[in-house]
Parts: structure tokens; C-alpha cells; sequence
């Protein structure tokens, strides 16, 4: 097998391991049924116009594991191994960011159907709604590493991360919060479609370089 | 393979750590890294392993100038510094897996030579502080460098196990490698060469039999 496969399984393992899929997942089902009832509260029904909502969960409980990106690598030796290592910095970070959409991402997406069904949203609807996330969420995930590689080896990286890495996803949740929107209302935009594409697929091509930086900018 | 270096210096920001560092490594010799807390022990071993730029001076292998040549320092060197680079929550038999996975060496389960098979299906985070440090020097043994280079390999292992690493280390050196060691624990080998390292950053002494 391809070193490159055998340290991202590794990765993946040693994530589940930690309990923290179990935690993010549970996270965002708790934050869209809270919500859900919370609106249901004040005679708003909670509908297909609050499919905000999901994205907003997506992307918090993403936040709640970013640290565990390069933090835990960090701490435990791991990262100078890496650094120590012929793989190129940029590949590791590719590594850590599928790793991150596998343990993190995937398994919410996999969700969405079951808590789609609190909003009134049918079933072919949500999973035009999976595809959006599917399209959206690998871009989450690789901005992610830019904020866990800015905060290493900061003490009190819990509080800063999500005040400067919620607003860098911002372009994914505008535009996924309306293409979902668009698909309950049964509008089909394949240019917004591609233009999500787009924005998802340039963050892809560029953090792993800028990751890549800042991890030296830290050595060094 | 001999492992020299001229005059090494390493700066962290304004700070001078040390400077005027020589010394050489031969094959099979083992060379300690002696000094009081705070000397710099750990700054030079990372600084040998690349994880920190030099500031002056010359690091070379058998002549060739390596101070900046990454590839040639991750086919040769090996860095244990004081994390044991294991996963708290994966198995000891998983760890030692991955190790044999990326490198494509085995570790000799047969001879154990670091005592890991009574651990094996324990998870990391439930091993003690020593059963943690033997399954990272058992990495040692499956990767195969010429030169490691180690920080404090010892600590909080209890004398049987300093008996274990102290045959691991001299099979190592009988095979033709080399080794830097940052230690106050006698291990009771006798190294070839010391690099003292002092808190005094004028009167940085060298004691070495091969400069």
C-alpha cells in the first residue's frame, strides 16, 4: 500500500478513536433540533426557508474539531515527524484535510436526510441538499487547516479560532444556504451550482500551499 | 558515515542558544549532549534534525554539506525528541503497524527487544509514562536510520528497560550506526565523544577526541 493511504487511514483512525466524530455529529444534530423547536416557539414553523440553519450547524460543529487538526499533532511529536519526514508538507496537509472531511464532514452530510425531516423537507429535496454539502463541505474542511495551522500552539486557540475561521466561510454558506433553498422551492441553477463548485474547488487548490507556509513560519 | 559539525549557532529570535559547536560523529560511536537544564540540549538535537535553521556554521556528512538538505536528513536521521509521536487513543499493536506499514520494515516480534508484546492490545492513553516511552524507542528499531538522534530516551524508564534500550543502542552501533543522546541518566555505555553545552554563553567549552 501507498505510504500516502497508510497515513491517511492513520489519520482517520486515529481520529474515530478519539471520540470526536461521536462529539461534532451529535453537535450539530443537538444545534438544528434546538433550533427547530426554539422557532417553533415563537409561531415561526420551522420549514424548508430554515434550511440556514443546517448549514450554520455544519459549519459550527465543523469548528468544534478544527483544532484537533494539527493541535493534537502537535502536542504529541507527531507534526515534527512530518516536517522530519521526504513527504512534502503540502501532501500531509492534503492528508489532514481528507481526514478532517472523512470524520467530520461526511458523517453530518450522511445525517442531513433524517434531520431534514424536523424541517418539513422531503426526501428528494434533501438530497439535492446532500449534494450542495457534498460540493460545499471538502472547501470547509481545507479552510479549516489554515485556522488550526495559524493558532498551533496557542493556549487559548479554542476562543480564537471560530472568531476568525466562521467569516472565511462565508462564501460556501451564502451560497449553499440559497442554492438549498433554491432546491426546496424545486429551482434547479446549475450556474450556482458551478459557481460553488468554483469557489470550493479554488479553496482546495490554494490552502494546502498557504497551510503549508504557516506550519514553517512556525518552525522557523 | 561521519557526522561533523563546524561551528554551529542557533539563534531563537534575538537569544544566542549556543554557538561554537564542534564536534563529529563516526560510525558506530555514540556522542552525548551534556549541560544543565535550559543549555540547549533539545535546541541542538532539533537543530540536528532540521526541525530548527542553523544560524552559523556547517553541518556535514562525510564532507558533503547537509545543513540545508532535507532529503538526505529523512533518509538518515531519526528524531525522538520528548513526545513519543503515538496516538493517545489507538492501540500499541496499531502504532507499531502503521510504523511497519510506512516504512515497509518489520518489527522483530520474536526477540521484542523492547518489551512491547504484554502491551500490544492496550490503548496508548491507558499505558503508563514508561510502557509510552518503550513503544516510541521501539519505533527505532523498525525504521532503520544510521543516525538517531534522541532526546532524553530514557526518561521515565525504570532500570530493566534502561537494560533493554542499552542493547537496542549497542546493536544499533555494532551495525554501523551512530548516535547523538541528550541524557542525564547513566545508561552505562561509554560514548565516544561528549558536546557540553554550557548556560554560560562565554565560555562554551568543546571536549572532543576527533577535532
Amino acid at each position: 500500500m501507498n505510504p500516502l493511504l497508510y497515513i491517511l487511514s492513520y489519520e482517520i483512525k486515529a481520529s474515530t478513536a478519539g471520540r470526536s466524530l461521536f462529539l461534532s455529529t451529535s453537535f450539530f444534530i443537538i444545534v438544528v433540533l434546538t433550533a427547530n423547536i426554539s422557532m417553533n416557539q415563537f409561531g415561526i414553523r420551522a420549514d424548508k426557508n430554515s434550511v440556514s440553519i443546517l448549514w450554520i450547524a455544519l459549519a459550527m460543529s465543523a469548528l468544534l474539531s478544527i483544532n484537533m487538526i494539527f493541535q493534537n499533532d502537535y502536542d504529541d511529536g507527531t507534526l515534527d515527524w512530518f516536517m522530519l519526514s521526504p513527504i512534502s508538507l503540502e501532501t500531509i496537509v492534503i492528508l489532514k484535510a481528507v481526514a478532517h472531511w472523512v470524520t467530520t464532514c461526511l458523517p453530518m452530510m450522511l445525517l442531513t436526510p433524517i434531520v431534514c425531516v424536523s424541517m418539513g423537507i422531503n426526501f428528494n429535496s434533501s438530497l439535492w441538499i446532500l449534494l450542495v454539502m457534498m460540493i460545499g463541505t471538502p472547501a470547509i474542511s481545507f479552510i479549516s487547516t489554515i485556522g488550526s495551522a495559524l493558532t498551533l500552539g496557542e493556549r487559548a486557540n479554542h476562543l480564537l479560532l471560530p472568531i476568525f475561521i466562521l467569516p472565511t466561510f462565508l462564501p460556501i454558506l451564502v451560497f449553499g444556504i440559497k442554492i438549498s433553498m433554491l432546491v426546496t422551492n424545486s429551482v434547479y441553477d446549475s450556474m450556482a451550482f458551478l459557481i460553488m463548485l468554483a469557489i470550493s474547488l479554488f479553496c482546495i487548490a490554494i490552502t494546502p500551499f498557504i497551510t503549508a507556509i504557516i506550519i514553517k513560519v512556525h518552525y522557523t | 558515515m561521519t557526522l561533523t559539525g563546524h561551528s554551529l549557532a542557533c539563534k531563537r529570535g534575538e537569544n544566542l542558544i549556543f554557538s561554537e559547536i564542534n564536534f563529529s560523529v563516526i560510525p558506530g560511536s555514540i556522542c552525548f549532549v551534556k549541560g544543565p537544564n535550559g543549555s540547549g540540549k533539545s535546541t541542538l538535537l532539533r537543530l540536528l534534525a532540521g526541525l530548527l535553521g542553523t544560524a552559523e556554521g556547517l553541518l556535514t556528512l562525510d564532507e558533503i554539506d547537509i545543513t540545508n538538505d532535507r532529503e538526505i536528513r529523512a533518509e538518515k536521521f531519526l528524531y525522538l525528541g520528548h513526545q513519543n509521536v503515538l496516538k493517545q487513543h489507538l492501540t500499541v499493536r496499531e502504532q507499531i503497524s502503521f510504523w511497519q506499514g510506512i516504512t515497509k520494515k518489520c518489527y522483530d516480534f520474536e526477540t521484542d527487544p523492547m518489551n512491547v508484546q504484554p502491551i500490544l492490545n492496550k490503548k496508548l492513553h491507558q499505558c503508563s509514562e514508561g510502557q509510552g516511552r518503550r513503544v516510541a524507542l521501539a519505533r527505532l528499531t523498525i525504521e532503520m536510520k544510521k543516525f538517531w538522534l534522541l532526546d532524553e530516551p530514557t526518561a521515565s524508564l525504570d532500570t530493566a528497560n534502561i537494560q533493554l534500550f542499552k542493547s537496542i543502542l549497542e546493536d544499533h552501533c555494532s551495525n554501523g550506526g551512530s548516535a547523538v543522546i541528550a541524557t542525564h541518566d547513566n545508561i552505562g555505555i561509554k560514548p565516544s565523544s561528549d558536546i557540553h553545552l554550557s548556560l554560560d554563553k562565554s565560555s562554551l567549552q568543546r571536549n572532543n577526541p576527533f577535532i
